[in-house]
């Protein structure tokens, strides 16, 4: 497997990773010439079963769409036994949150099959930032209504006993 | 007289020199330049002479040869003239240069002398200074005092000497001729002060604004980040602005009088022919005075006119220097706190038991920073110090090291008084790790052994060229690096570095451990390295080192100069590969052009474009260009821009562009018959890829992959250095490769290395010279967390018993293997305890870590 092969008929690397990139609500509304420079710095990784993408603690600085394969969220449990909180398939994009500003992790992130991702670096997002100064409201926008949706379905679904933990739309 | 001539020198108290902003502007004339000094004097009483002679001359040359017609004499006294006059002249000369090198040494010693001083004063008094002004301070401000110090003695004294000898020679011509002449300077040397004074007022003003200007400069240049993130230009402007306006004004008021004070003296001098012709005129008339003299007696008013001149110009150049220079040492004038005295011997190692007993720390502008702390660690105690900002945390820490001195109360290691020791001894006992530290321009190594080698004696510091001085063994400082965590980062500047290509024996070390690399590790690294293969197209290599596949041995084939070369393109031509490469560049070109025109050229956005920032704008040219004409029309220079792109096109990396299947099947073709148009050309010219031998002008690591690394992703890092450093243990030449990578450069203020590294050189430079009480200040802020826990465990392993350890700490969560906890406020220890107690106490630490309840 190699992610290059691909790269070898007649569309650009980088014309896929635009095309990758537009069709992402969070990145969607920016524009174009943004969107070209962003698919011109974001780099393919493969990762094998088991790799550590990052861990709790970590700052991971990065964001990651899923091309093909599985990655679990992770956290110690009871006797140190990592529980799965989450996975992210073929199309799910995470780590927009470390895009904007530095945090340590609370969790694990590893991938769990032959994993192949686009990545993009809070460096490389913050010189975007930079040339862009109309993408931080966007990108902010787009983070709200990411952390509301998020709330919005826990509510719907978590049980009564956990209700207590909801409310983070509110800080 | 106004201005001061024969300055003595004045000399230091007893046996000591003074401070050295006490000091004299005529020290640095007379001080170690004694003998140039008398060897001036005895030149300059000897020129005086030579300039007296000319003008006795000309009398009896108009008097006695001419009136009497009398050639011989004619001849000798002309003769005398010109031999008087070429010594004048060789004179002269000899005296600037005496002055020159006068100048010089003082200036070399003022310079060494303040800017030993400056190291050694207070860190308080950087906290308000700018870099720049001591840069302008010690260049620009200094060099006329330096100037001035060449001057100082030769100046006065040669024109002095030589006004007196004219005057007296005037006199002995005529001496109500000459006194009346003579009248004029009193009135010059009366009028010239009041000018002065005013022009100094005004001198002093620009010493003060040039030096806020460069400060503010300074200022902008380093926070230039901040101005753009902002767009403050418009403060930053103004801020300028009115400076530099300022100084414009006192800088014409300055001039203003300066001038005044040459025009004036113009002036009057010139008014001295006149009291000639009218007065001497009228002697002559009446038959009083001879024509030759009269004659003699005009050269000599002239000749009056230039040491006078010289005088006035020395004058101006004293006050200039002297404000300059004050208002110079006066700024510096605070004396190191800490006198750093040089040693011969040794300091003695100190027991590390630490006691602080009711601390006071007041700044110089009365704030009490730390307010009655106490406290005793036995040795090899470990303490945490942890509290809100502002609460005197790093004070504490810094008092303890000495960085500042303490307003009250004690603290001792090893039962000696902190302030009683010396800077050497606390070198020597205490390291300190900061939360920011500073890296030095050099190797890995040289900051490595930064702290250890300054411990060593000073002599031997000194007399030692960089390279011999003592350094530990290679074992201790691996060891060291390990510690710190920052071996592997060194390994990796090791493998990214080139072989001596005489090593043989290293270079057979890699190719074993190539081939044991792609036997053991080649299918599971296939993700993150492009092996290199003659039947296929490289994807993380440049289109030209596709064709070559292999390096050039001479120089003039290298890769960024194979676009211009005549027979490499005729090559490209044979292979039919000359026109789609045009074609390639064009494309690369308009790529380039679309996505990165209009942007600024931050260096990031170019990192993966085929075009250099700075030549965006000659692709633009070059396209417009080729709107309306074929590219054969292209002036060869653009031809070659165009070639150089596209061979130096690399799929993996400029993704804006793909990479044909037809054109990579020329490419492959093409380096087919490389090797035998190569051996047609010049044999030997190139050395082609070969699995079994080794590839000079690529790293080690990329020997060793036979290959290229095609991932920059963390993960993958790990994993190719963890197979890398397996293989490197198995054949024994870890150690060497590590050594190759202590001589990395880490850059200017070591920009080349992460933050994460910067602080892991601080850390390993502090345990190399194993200190028996080590300070750090959130010294491990910038680590990732492996990293941290690593720290965490070599001081909790190693250093528990041994060494003592106060540490400040932001992150809460590592504290509880420290012995001891101190949470600090508003400058004094609210809880003192061990982990649990306080936990179990649910007081401040307890609500810091949990928050409020």
């Amino acid at each position: 497997m190699s992610s290059f092969t691909e790269g070898n008929d007649q569309v650009p690397q980088m014309q896929k990773n635009l095309e990758l990139l537009k069709g992402l609500p969070f990145f969607s509304p920016f524009p174009v010439q943004a969107l070209k420079i962003l698919a011109l710095l974001t780099t393919r990784g493969d990762f094998l079963p088991g790799d550590l993408l990052y861990e709790e603690g970590d700052d991971p600085h990065r964001a990651y769409l899923i091309l093909h394969g599985r990655l679990a969220l992770t956290a110690k449990g009871d006797d140190n036994k990592p529980v799965t909180i989450q996975q992210f398939r073929d199309g799910d994009f995470l780590g927009s949150l470390s895009l904007l500003g530095s945090m340590p992790a609370l969790f694990n992130l590893t991938s769990e099959t032959e994993t192949s991702v686009l990545t993009l670096s809070r460096k490389q997002f913050s010189k975007i930032l930079k040339q862009f100064p109309e993408v931080l409201p966007i990108s902010l926008a787009a983070a709200l209504k990411e952390i509301n949706h998020w709330e919005r379905k826990n509510i719907s679904e978590a049980a009564s006993c956990c209700f207590s933990r909801l409310g983070i739309t509110a800080l | 007289m106004a201005f001061k001539r024969n300055p003595k020198k004045k000399t230091g108290p007893n046996e000591s020199t003074p401070l050295v902003t006490k000091r004299s502007l005529f020290y640095w004339a007379f001080s170690g330049n004694l003998k140039l000094q008398i060897i001036l004097l005895f030149v300059i009483i000897f020129i005086v002479f030579t300039r007296v002679l000319p003008l006795e001359m000309q009398k009896r040359i108009v008097n006695e040869a001419i009136a009497l017609r009398d050639v011989h004499s004619l001849i000798l006294y002309c003769g005398i003239y010109l031999l008087a006059v070429t010594t004048t002249s060789l004179l002269k000369l000899i005296i600037n240069y005496l002055q020159a090198l006068i100048g010089e040494r003082s200036m070399l010693a003022m310079r060494k002398d303040l800017y030993h001083h400056i190291l050694n004063m207070p860190l308080g008094f950087f906290r308000n200074t700018q870099p720049g002004m001591v840069v302008s301070s010690l260049m620009t401000e200094l060099s006329a005092a330096g100037t001035f110090a060449g001057q100082a003695f030769a100046v006065p004294v040669t024109n002095v000497l030589t006004l007196i000898a004219f005057a007296g020679y005037l006199i002995s011509l005529h001496s109500n001729l000459a006194m009346a002449t003579l009248l004029i300077y009193p009135i010059a040397v009366f009028v010239v002060p009041l000018l002065q004074k005013r022009a100094n007022t005004a001198n002093k003003r620009r010493v003060d604004l040039s030096r806020e200007t460069s400060s503010q400069i300074a200022e902008s240049i380093s926070g230039i980040q901040e101005i753009q993130v902002h767009g403050a230009y418009q403060q930053e402007n103004s801020k300028f602005d009115i400076l530099v306006e300022k100084l414009k004004e006192t800088r014409i008021r300055w001039s203003l009088f300066r001038f005044g004070i040459k025009t004036t003296n113009n002036y009057f001098v010139s008014l001295g022919p006149f009291i000639v012709f009218i007065y001497g005129g009228y002697l002559v008339m009446h038959g009083e005075l001879a024509l030759g003299s009269m004659v003699a007696f005009l050269s000599a008013q002239e000749k009056l006119y230039d040491p006078w001149k010289e005088l006035i110009a020395f004058y101006q150049t004293y006050q200039d220097a002297s404000i300059r220079y004050t208002r110079t040492m006066e700024y510096f004038d605070t004396p190191p706190e800490f006198p750093f005295e040089i040693s011969v011997t040794t300091p003695q190692k100190l027991s590390n038991e630490i006691e602080v007993n009711d601390l006071f720390f007041q700044t110089s502008d009365g704030h009490a920073l730390l307010k009655g702390v106490s406290f005793s660690l036995a040795r090899g105690e470990h303490l945490a110090i942890v509290g809100f900002s502002g609460s005197g945390k790093s004070t504490l820490v810094q008092c303890i090291g000495k960085m500042y001195q303490y307003t009250g109360g004690s603290i001792t290691i090893g039962g000696r008084e902190v302030s009683s020791l010396s800077k050497t001894e606390i070198i020597e006992n205490v390291g300190y790790i900061s939360q920011n530290p500073f890296i030095f321009t050099g190797s890995i190594k040289e900051n490595l052994l930064y702290a250890y080698q300054a411990m060593l004696p000073t002599a031997s510091a000194n007399q030692q060229s960089a390279e011999n001085r003592e350094e530990p063994d290679l074992d201790r400082m691996i060891l060291v690096l390990q510690q710190a965590g920052l071996f592997v980062d060194v390994l990796r500047f090791g493998l990214d570095s080139f072989i001596n290509p005489d090593d043989q024996k290293m270079i057979d070390t890699i190719i074993r451990i190539r081939m044991s690399f792609r036997e053991n590790f080649g299918d599971r690294m296939r993700n993150y390295v492009e092996f290199f293969d003659q039947h296929s197209y490289h994807l993380n290599s440049s289109v030209s080192e596709n064709i070559v596949f292999g390096t050039a041995t001479n120089k003039k084939f290298g890769h960024h100069l194979l676009p211009e070369n005549a027979q490499f393109r005729n090559f490209l031509r044979i292979e039919g590969l000359l026109r789609p490469l045009f074609d390639l560049g064009v494309e690369l070109a308009e790529q380039a052009v679309d996505i990165l025109g209009g942007i600024d050229t931050l260096d990031i956005f170019f990192e993966k474009s085929p075009v250099p920032a700075d030549r965006l704008e000659e692709c633009r040219h070059i396209l417009n260009h080729l709107k309306k004409t074929p590219p054969s029309s292209l002036p060869p220079k653009e031809q070659t821009f165009l070639l150089s792109l596209a061979l130096n096109f690399t799929p993996a990396i400029h993704t804006m562009t793909p990479l044909r299947e037809d054109f990579k099947g020329t490419i492959l073709s093409a380096r087919d018959k490389f090797p035998q148009w190569c051996d047609k050309v010049a044999p030997g010219l190139f050395l082609f890829y070969d699995e079994k031998s080794y590839t000079h002008g690529q790293s080690i690591l990329n020997n060793i992959f036979f290959g290229k690394i095609k991932s920059d992703l963390a993960h993958a890092q790990e994993k190719i250095n963890q197979a890398i450093i397996h293989l490197l243990i198995e054949e024994d030449c870890m150690e060497q490769i590590a050594s190759i990578g202590m001589h990395f450069q880490v850059g200017s203020t070591g920009d080349r290395l992460s933050g994460g590294q910067r602080q892991k050189l601080a850390i390993a430079r502090v345990l190399i010279k194993q200190p028996g009480v080590i300070i750090m200040d959130e010294a491990t802020s910038a680590l990732d967390n492996k990293s941290q826990t690593r720290i965490q465990r070599l001081i909790e392993t190693r250093w528990k018993k041994k060494r003592t350890v106060i540490a400040v700490i932001h992150r809460l969560d590592t504290i509880s293997t420290f012995d001891k906890i101190a949470v600090m406020k508003t400058g004094k220890i609210v809880e003192w305890g061990t982990y649990s107690d306080l936990i179990d106490k649910k007081g401040i630490l307890y609500e810091l870590i949990y928050g409020r309840k």
